[in-house]
C-alpha cells in the first residue's frame, strides 16, 4: 500500500478530483481543483487520468513524506520543490523511496500549487464525487483540510515514465496581473451606463476577502440600478456578481449554486482555471467577448492543449 | 398531495444564451422549471440543468455544441411537451427547537416582528410548506408557503457556517440547511430530522414539490 504523511499541511490543502457535475440542481457545488489545469498535468506526467484525486495546496505549499515508493509530480504556483532537502524541480516526475521528503515552497506567481502521486489519492465518493468541499465538511481526508501526521493512502498506479518533463511551451506562466475573458452576464443590463464602461475598463484588486467559493475585487465600485436583491437564481464558477455595494463578486470552483445579486458578467469557459490561480492583490481586468467568438477561443485551446494532454476538456 | 401538471403551451418561455457555455430559459413558472429539470438533463450535450426562481440555466459541453444548435434543441424539446408536473410530493412533519441555541437570530426576529416568541412559533408552524426547489448549497430547500407577517430581511453580514437542520428566514421565504453551509438567512430554529443520507439513491430528504409542516420539538 502506497501512502503519504503530512509533515507540514500549510495553510490549506486539501483532497481534490473529478469536479461535482449534474448535482448543482440540488445545491450541490462541482468543487474539484481551483486551477484544474494543473492538476491535471501534474495528473499527465505520473500517468494518472486528469482528474484523478490529488492534492492542492493554497499559498504556503506543503511537506509530504513518502512511506514506499512512488512517483509524484508538483505544478501550479510554487516555485521550489525539494526532495530530501535538494532542489527538485517542478513539472517532472520525481521518483521518491520510501522514507524520502517532499517540500512544496510557497506560490510566488499564482496562488496554488497541485501534487499528484501515481495512482492517485484514495478517497471515498461522497456525493458522486472525491473532491473537498470544505463549507459543508464533505469529500477528500474527512472533508476536511489537512492535518500533520495524516496519512494519505494511494491507489496503485501505473508509473508514469521516469524523469519525464512537461514540454516548455505546456508550463502555464502565472502572473499577478490576469486577463480574465468575460461574455455579459444576464443582469449586465442593470449597470448603469459609466459602470458598462468600467467593467471592461478598469483594473480590479483581488481582497483580502477571498477563498474557493469566491473572491471579492476591490476597483471602481459600480451602480446597479436595482431595488436591491433578485430572486434566486443559478450562478456557476466564473459568474462575477455585483451587489448593492457595488464590490464585484467573481465566483469560484466551491461556489454555491444559486444566488441573489446582478450576474454582471460570467468568465468563459477557456479562462475559468486562472481563477484558481488568484490571490489576493492580484490584478484583473475583463476583456468583452460574445459567446461565439469565446467558442471559438475555447477551441482553438482545447486544439493547443490535445498537443499535451489526451483530453484537455476534462481540465479546462 | 398530488400536485397538478402544468400545461407547458400555457406557459410562456424564452430561451436565450447566459454565458459561453449556459442557455438560460425563462418561463416564470419556478414549479414547471422544476419539473422540467429531467428532461432538459437528458438533452444531448447537456452538462448540468438548473432551476432558480423563474427560470432555468442549461450548461452545455462547450466543445461538442454551439450555442445555436443547443438553443435549438431545447426549443424543440420544450416544443414537445404537452404538459410538465412534478411527482406526487410526499409530506414530512418536521420537528424543530426554537431556542436561543439552535436559533441564533430568533430573539432578534422577534423583536423585529414585535412578537412574543410563543406567538413565533404558532405562526411560523401554522402553514404548510411547499419545497419550491433544491439549491443554495447541498441540499438546502427552499420553501414557499411562509407567513406573510414573518417576513425579515436577510442578514447584513452572512454566517461563514450554518449547522445542518438550522432553519432561516429571508424576505418571503423560509429555508433548511440539509448540511452546514454558509449564509445571510436568519436562523430561528433547528432539526435533528436526518436531511442528508449520503449513499446510494436520492441522497436529500426533501424535493421540489414536497409539502411540509413544522411542530415545535418537545
Amino acid at each position: 500500500m502506497t501512502s503519504l504523511r503530512v509533515l507540514r499541511p500549510g495553510v490549506q490543502s486539501t483532497v481534490q478530483g473529478k469536479p461535482r457535475h449534474g448535482l448543482r440542481h440540488q445545491g450541490v457545488p462541482y468543487s474539484g481543483a481551483a486551477d484544474a489545469l494543473s492538476l491535471a498535468l501534474a495528473n499527465r506526467l505520473v500517468g494518472n487520468p486528469l482528474a484523478a484525486p490529488g492534492i492542492e495546496m493554497s499559498l504556503s505549499g506543503a511537506a509530504f513524506l513518502a512511506r514506499s515508493a512512488s512517483a509524484l509530480a508538483v505544478t501550479g504556483a510554487a516555485s521550489e520543490v525539494r526532495l530530501n532537502g535538494q532542489l527538485a524541480g517542478m513539472h517532472r516526475v520525481l521518483e521518491l523511496r520510501s522514507g524520502d521528503t517532499l517540500d512544496i515552497g510557497p506560490a510566488m506567481n499564482g496562488a496554488r500549487s497541485y501534487l499528484a502521486i501515481a495512482g492517485g489519492i484514495d478517497v471515498p465518493d461522497v456525493l458522486g464525487g472525491p473532491s473537498t468541499y470544505l463549507p459543508a465538511g464533505i469529500g477528500g481526508l474527512d472533508g476536511r483540510a489537512l492535518r500533520e501526521g495524516d496519512e494519505l493512502r494511494c491507489l496503485h498506479g501505473t508509473t508514469g515514465a521516469p524523469g519525464e518533463t512537461t514540454p516548455p511551451e505546456f508550463r502555464p506562466r502565472f502572473s499577478d496581473v490576469v486577463t480574465l475573458r468575460a461574455v455579459n452576464g444576464l443582469e449586465f443590463g442593470l449597470l448603469d451606463e459609466a459602470s458598462r464602461t468600467e467593467l471592461y475598463g478598469e483594473a480590479y484588486t483581488v481582497s483580502a476577502r477571498n477563498d474557493r467559493m469566491g473572491l471579492a475585487l476591490d476597483g471602481p465600485g459600480l451602480h446597479v440600478r436595482s431595488e436591491g436583491r433578485l430572486d434566486s437564481t443559478p450562478v456557476f464558477p466564473g459568474t462575477v456578481q455585483c451587489p448593492e455595494s457595488g464590490q464585484l463578486f467573481l465566483l469560484g470552483a466551491d461556489c454555491q449554486t444559486s444566488g441573489g445579486y446582478p450576474r454582471v458578467a460570467e468568465v468563459i469557459r477557456c479562462d475559468r482555471f486562472l481563477i484558481g490561480q488568484l490571490r489576493s492583490g492580484s490584478r484583473v481586468r475583463f476583456l468583452p467577448r460574445d459567446p461565439d467568438t469565446a467558442r471559438a477561443d475555447y477551441l482553438s485551446v482545447l486544439a493547443f492543449w490535445r498537443g499535451w494532454l489526451s483530453d484537455p476538456e476534462t481540465a479546462i | 398531495m398530488r400536485r397538478d401538471g402544468v400545461a407547458l403551451k400555457h406557459v410562456r418561455y424564452r430561451v436565450f444564451q447566459s454565458a459561453d457555455d449556459r442557455v438560460a430559459i425563462e418561463l416564470r413558472d419556478t414549479a414547471a422549471g422544476q419539473a422540467l429539470l429531467p428532461v432538459l438533463s437528458r438533452l444531448p450535450h447537456c452538462l448540468d440543468a438548473v432551476g432558480g426562481v423563474g427560470c432555468v440555466e442549461l450548461r452545455y459541453d462547450l466543445a461538442a455544441v454551439d450555442g445555436a444548435t443547443f438553443r435549438g434543441a431545447v426549443e424543440q424539446a420544450l416544443a414537445g411537451l404537452a404538459d410538465v408536473g412534478l411527482p406526487p410530493g410526499r409530506v414530512h412533519e418536521v420537528a424543530v427547537v426554537y431556542d436561543a441555541a439552535a436559533g441564533p437570530d430568533l430573539a432578534a426576529v422577534c423583536e423585529r416582528l414585535g412578537l412574543s416568541r410563543a406567538d413565533f412559533i404558532e405562526r411560523h408552524t401554522a402553514t404548510a410548506y411547499t419545497v419550491a426547489m433544491l439549491g443554495f448549497t447541498p441540499g438546502f430547500a427552499y420553501l414557499d408557503g411562509l407567513d406573510p407577517t414573518l417576513e425579515v430581511p436577510r442578514l447584513a453580514t452572512p454566517r461563514v457556517r450554518v449547522p445542518a437542520g438550522s432553519v432561516g428566514l429571508a424576505g418571503s421565504r423560509c429555508g433548511i440547511y440539509a448540511l452546514s453551509g454558509p449564509g445571510g438567512w436568519q436562523i430561528v430554529g433547528r432539526t435533528d430530522a436526518e436531511l442528508y443520507r449520503g449513499g446510494a439513491g436520492d441522497p436529500f430528504l426533501f424535493r421540489p414539490g414536497d409539502r411540509l409542516r413544522f411542530v415545535p420539538a418537545t
